[in-house]
């Protein structure tokens, strides 16, 4: 045992001792005290007694203000101080951390899919029952200093990539660089997650109703979340409960639109793996919480998604608009969003490569909008920490509202997804959810299904 | 001349770098009583004074020793404040809750925040707090809105706040529950 874990034992040992559960204040020491040797009283020393009860409480002091400082990450505020620090107008306390600046932490979510046999049209189609590891994600962070932090997601997708398994996914979700400057001012670089929409920046299962993300906020939807690219920007906190982001990032790549023949740009997403970076786009948000509960924003992104030479110019403008109420157990969203691919690049795909040929499905108007809202009924409970929340959502929206001049419109993207359901929260960073989803599409090919899953965050 | 100016609004930011916005120990502390002088005090619960804390805020009291900050002006008792840290997620987050004399919440301050800075508290809903004391909705099921996006970080600010308002009644008001 060393001299100094002998030293906080008989502290702690004379504290539980003598000043159990009584208060100890610092102003009992005075500076001028003279400090005694920690040594053994002569027996019956009166004098040598007090010294050693007086060193004791000295000592007591030190230990108990470094927990303080560990603990609160500042030193303590000490009665040393004159009145006019007091009033704070006095240097600031020295900051330090109370661990070492790296932060871990993650997120992911399992489920079980239940599809329906027959279609919309009632014309049977089979198709498996799915059970997946959706999403496993590890955020991992870094404080270098008060102004310098680095913060990263690494997300495994359906159970990770394997030789076996070419279908999953191992990707960098986000990796960024900010540099705090200001409240008003930060800067941030590296990939960036898009700041659209609801989901795409705030996706950890606990924090969203339904197993499933909105399908308006999904790849084969108008916000194609995940969606995350390379750029530097600046983000901050403005006067009136106004906050922002601003970003320049690498825009989409019309060669890879409509991949899946839903009509979206989200196969456009260059997600950072090695990115043709011949045309830049901007995005940005800016949200308003004019009082507690209630939040109010739009976003925009704007880009030419031509990255390849010698195509014409197709503009991706996306707009959205979002609210959210919350009071008591009571929680309300509705999202409405509006994007336009250039139809005279996109018209000009028609006799191009199949890549070209792919993009040239892709929506010139896409439009679509979402309502929520559930209700805790624990939150009746007061006493009860655990969340039960019923909700139903009513998505429509159309991914080729126009098209470009003689592409063919498919019907199924013009669709309509009814979601009811619950998610049980037995503590904040924990969720079992359930639901059920109505999918009808005007070519009447909508598959419904029951979603189960469970999720997490740490 | 137009030169100078960009090149001072450009370099403004960076003469004011820190991390931020939040105050230190001190000034939260002059914050939520100003021109008063603070007097620290160290307490060391005995066990029932736990258990009786956290009878009284339904919330885990880990931590047996509590530091308090007694403030005076002109020798009138202020109020004290305490300083809470626990863990958002799975960074620390400490903040100050200052309780008047009577048991209500004067104002609470963040003063180390180590989540990414989208999930930290901003004033105007942290100013909710103010006027709260135990069994008055001090709850995100009740009075207190919730924080869009931060779910944890609100969760962990309330938990804070009634566990220091249930140590202020025990440290102060010998348990009394009113």
């Amino acid at each position: 045992m060393t001299s100094f874990t002998r030293t906080v034992a008989l502290v702690a040992l004379l504290a539980v001792s003598r000043a159990f559960a009584q208060p100890t204040s610092t102003s009992e020491v005075d500076a001028g005290d003279v400090v005694v040797p920690f040594a053994t009283p002569a027996a019956g020393s009166t004098r040598d007694l007090a010294a050693e009860v007086d060193e004791l409480k000295r000592r007591l002091s030190i230990v108990t203000e470094e927990m303080e400082t560990q603990h609160t990450g500042s030193a303590p505020v000490l009665p040393s101080l004159d009145s006019a620090r007091s009033a704070g107008v006095g240097p600031a306390a020295a900051k330090v951390f109370a661990r070492d600046g790296l932060s871990v932490g993650g997120y992911g979510e399992m489920l079980f899919s239940l599809y329906a046999q027959r279609l919309q049209n009632g014309q049977a189609s089979q198709q498996n029952n799915l059970g997946d590891t959706q999403r496993a994600v590890f955020y991992v962070g870094y404080k270098f200093n008060d102004w310098l932090v680095f913060n990263s997601e690494v997300e495994f997708e359906h159970s990770g990539f394997s030789d076996r398994h070419p279908e999953g996914e191992a990707i960098i979700e986000f990796a960024t660089l900010d540099f705090l400057l200001h409240p008003m001012l930060k800067v941030r670089a590296g990939q960036v997650l898009l700041p659209v929409g609801f989901l795409n920046e705030l996706h950890e299962p606990p924090v969203f109703l339904g197993v499933q993300r909105p399908a308006i906020e999904s790849e084969a939807g108008l916000i194609p979340s995940t969606w995350h690219e390379l750029g530097v920007g600046v983000y901050g906190n403005l006067p009136g409960s106004l906050s922002y982001r601003l970003y320049v990032i690498n825009g989409l790549d019309a060669a890879r639109f409509n991949a899946d023949g839903d009509g979206s740009i989200g196969s456009g997403r260059q997600d950072g793996h090695q990115v043709i970076a011949n045309k830049p786009a901007f995005t940005g948000r800016l949200d308003w919480t004019p009082r507690p509960g209630l939040l109010l924003g739009a976003s925009f992104y704007a880009g030419d998604s031509a990255q390849t030479a010698g195509w014409q110019p197709i503009w991706t403008v996306l707009f959205e608009g979002h609210a959210e109420f919350r009071s008591g157990g009571f929680q309300a969203r509705a999202l409405y969003v509006y994007l336009t691919n250039s139809r005279a690049g996109l018209t000009a795909l028609a006799s191009g490569s199949d890549a070209a040929g792919a993009a040239f499905g892709t929506g010139a108007l896409q439009q679509g909008a979402y309502l929520e809202a559930g209700f805790d009924l624990f939150s009746l409970l007061p006493n009860l920490r655990q969340g039960l929340t019923p909700f139903v959502r009513g998505e429509l929206f159309d991914t080729q509202q126009q098209l470009a001049e003689g592409a063919t419109r498919d019907l199924a993207t013009r669709r309509a997804v009814i979601t009811v359901g619950a998610n049980y929260k037995p503590i904040t960073q924990v969720v079992v959810k359930l639901d059920y989803q109505v999918n009808l599409n005007a070519a009447s090919t909508g598959r419904n299904q029951l979603d189960v899953a469970v999720g997490y965050l740490f | 001349m137009n030169l100078r100016l960009l090149l001072t609004v450009l370099v403004a930011p960076l003469a004011v770098a820190r991390a931020a916005d939040l105050p230190t120990k001190t000034e939260a502390l002059a914050l939520a009583f100003p021109g008063a002088t603070t007097e620290r005090t160290e307490f060391f619960l005995a066990p029932e004074q736990v258990k009786q804390a956290q009878t009284l805020a339904l919330v885990d009291v880990r931590s047996k020793l509590v530091v308090v900050y007694t403030a005076k002006k002109d020798r009138v008792l202020l109020g004290v404040a305490l300083f809470d840290t626990h863990t958002v997620r799975t960074a620390p987050e400490t903040a100050m809750v200052a309780i008047s004399p009577d048991g209500k919440v004067l104002r609470v301050e963040v003063v180390q925040f180590n989540e990414p800075t989208e999930y930290a508290a901003p004033a105007r809903w942290l100013s909710q707090l103010n006027g709260k004391q135990l069994g008055n909705g001090l709850s995100l099921k009740e009075e207190v809105k919730p924080l869009s996006g931060a779910s944890l970080t609100a969760q962990s600010l309330v938990d804070a706040t009634r566990r220091s308002l249930a140590l202020f009644q025990v440290l102060h008001l010998g348990g009394d529950t009113k």
